[in-house]
């Protein structure tokens, strides 16, 4: 909704179709099927019986990013798949949402030191939403993220104006991430397939 | 057959090229080779009646600085039960020896994570390119002289 | 015609075969969790965040030196029995769960909690800080050793959830000195104005935080 977005003043009417646009949002977050490393086994575990993901309106994991609004990023990210990793959230429709799952994803983890190839926090290269700390993460741990991520789409504002500050801090995101990625350097030729 | 049959065996087809057999006080005992001759014991290892190594298990580099990398052939021999290890010394400067990619099939992918970790080239080799790490990537990590790097394509690598 | 109407049939019949093993399973147990209200229980041993007990650590640093991913970061003040940790803080985004430094405390303070719901909207949530601040309010400090290492006390998880996602917030870890009285930890710990805990609703930084 690029034309009514943050076009309104805040009023009884359009906080009432804010709650219900966040409402509806909120409450079909479709995750990505993108499982990098062992916390995807915590995933699965999540999507399974005992826990059951279906029951927030999060079990339908999508095999494109097209038809996802969240992107949980489960598992280690090296600088080869940061690449991809980029690609994929750029080809993600608005809104979108990233939980950075397990500690590796959140920072780098056990490779924050040593690790040569391992990206330090996936949010290096794009906005992350919700951080989820463990190695692996309880499943109960992913549903406390995904709880916490609801109650922040739960206060969005998408047609009501935005507070000076808040639109600073979403400017600020947005010329970060694209300052620091949007430029990626491009394969040399010579290595291309 | 035992490490020091195995090690006359080599010994008397190859004379100087098998160069010494170390026999530790823990760990397995392994030959090593001149790195010219890589190939022809390998495939001398995989043909000879009484050696019928047709396995290899595993093949590895590994970084003795300052002067030396090594790689190492574990072989084993699924008819006549015994096992060898093989050491080829390279100059950390230019190393490079000949593939055994044509010997063992299995040693393809093992020779291109070793050219893509240690730098170590292995002459004939039908693709020797980068396995895990990207194609663009500067450097050998595992060597231990590497420099971590700074930035990778714009992103940076610390805080 | 004939095969029109017998595609219907066979949909239907194959149909009624996948029902029947939905059928089946209405009979069955139910295997969900209801999470938010019902929570499982852990095992004595699971390995949840680590939690400090600031009275009883000695500050000796030793569960620093065994992190293999150097994730502790921790000040010590006072010599002797009168050694404490004015700062420590655990760096949760570098911990892999391995329990080496539980296991190389000797007093006990240092243990894995069952608490796992710390997730949070920006990286200061993956930064556990202990020090003086976050001690319950009325809590008397243990003597040392006395604690089991690896079950660890029943202090976190049921009586304050989320205790530390708001313990930090607001409240670093302060840097003062101790009172000169504090003779022996375990003595003189308790009469300390002890740092109230944060109230798990709100964000407020506990007003006698820093008093001592």
């Amino acid at each position: 909704m690029p034309i009514l977005e943050n076009r309104f003043e805040e009023n009884v009417v359009f906080s009432t179709v804010d709650e219900m646009i966040n409402w509806c949002r909120l409450s079909s977050i479709w995750p990505m099927t993108f499982g990098l490393a062992c916390c995807a086994i915590e995933m699965m575990a999540v999507g399974a019986g005992q826990y059951d993901l279906d029951r927030f309106g999060a079990g339908a994991f999508r095999a494109t990013p097209r038809q996802s609004d969240l992107m949980i990023v489960a598992g280690t990210v090296t600088y080869k798949m940061a690449i991809r990793i980029k690609r994929l959230y750029e080809q993600m429709p608005e809104p979108k949402f990233v939980m950075a799952l397990g500690v590796c994803a959140s920072a780098g983890g056990p490779y924050y030191e040593h690790g040569y190839h391992v990206l330090k926090g996936v949010d290096k290269i794009i906005p992350v939403d919700i951080y989820v700390p463990g190695c692996p993460p309880r499943p109960e741990a992913l549903f406390d993220g995904l709880l916490k991520l609801q109650e922040k789409i739960r206060h969005q504002k998408v047609l009501r104006r935005l507070t000076p500050q808040e639109k600073s801090v979403i400017d600020e995101t947005t010329r970060k991430y694209e300052l620091e990625t949007q430029k990626l350097a491009p394969l040399p030729k010579e290595y291309q397939a | 057959m035992q490490i020091q049959e195995l090690f006359e065996a080599l010994k008397k087809r190859f004379g100087d090229q098998v160069l010494e057999l170390a026999t530790p006080a823990s760990g397995e005992p392994s030959v090593t080779v001149s790195a010219a001759a890589v190939q022809d014991v390998a495939l001398f290892c995989r043909e000879d009646s009484s050696l019928e190594f047709d396995q290899l298990m595993c093949l590895s580099g590994v970084d003795y600085p300052p002067e030396h990398l090594a790689v190492v052939y574990h072989m084993h021999s699924s008819t006549k039960h015994h096992r060898l290890i093989l050491k080829a010394m390279v100059p950390r400067e230019d190393p490079k020896l000949p593939t055994v990619s044509r010997v063992w099939r299995t040693a393809n992918w093992h020779e291109r994570e070793a050219y893509d970790l240690f730098g170590i080239v292995f002459t004939g080799h039908a693709n020797l390119r980068r396995i895990l790490l990207p194609q663009d990537w500067v450097g050998y990590p595992l060597r231990k002289d590497y420099v971590f790097p700074t930035e990778y394509r714009g992103i940076k690598c610390h805080d | 015609m004939k095969r029109y109407l017998l595609d219907i049939w066979y949909s239907v019949i194959s149909t009624l075969i996948g029902m029947k093993v939905t059928l089946k399973h209405v009979f069955t147990r139910e295997v969900t969790v209801q999470y938010p209200e019902v929570k499982l229980p852990f095992p004595d041993r699971f390995r949840g965040m680590l939690f400090n007990d600031i009275a009883t650590c000695i500050s000796c640093e030793l569960c620093a030196k065994a992190c293999p991913a150097d994730c502790i970061a921790m000040t010590g003040a006072g010599k002797g029995k009168a050694r404490y940790a004015p700062m420590f803080d655990i760096h949760i985004y570098k911990c892999l769960w391995c329990s080496f430094c539980v296991e190389a405390c000797p007093t006990g303070s240092l243990v894995m909690s069952k608490e796992y719901e710390i997730s949070g909207y920006n990286r200061d949530c993956m930064i556990l800080h202990f020090g003086e601040g976050v001690r319950p309010e009325g809590a008397e400090a243990p003597i040392p050793g006395t604690m089991p290492k690896v079950t660890g006390p029943e202090l976190v998880t049921p009586a304050r959830p989320h205790a530390w996602a708001n313990a930090w917030k607001n409240n670093p870890a302060p840097v003062v000195e101790k009172p000169k009285a504090a003779a022996a930890p375990a003595a003189a710990k308790p009469a300390a104005p002890a740092a109230p805990a944060a109230p798990a609703g709100d964000g407020a930084p506990p007003s006698g935080a820093n008093a001592g």
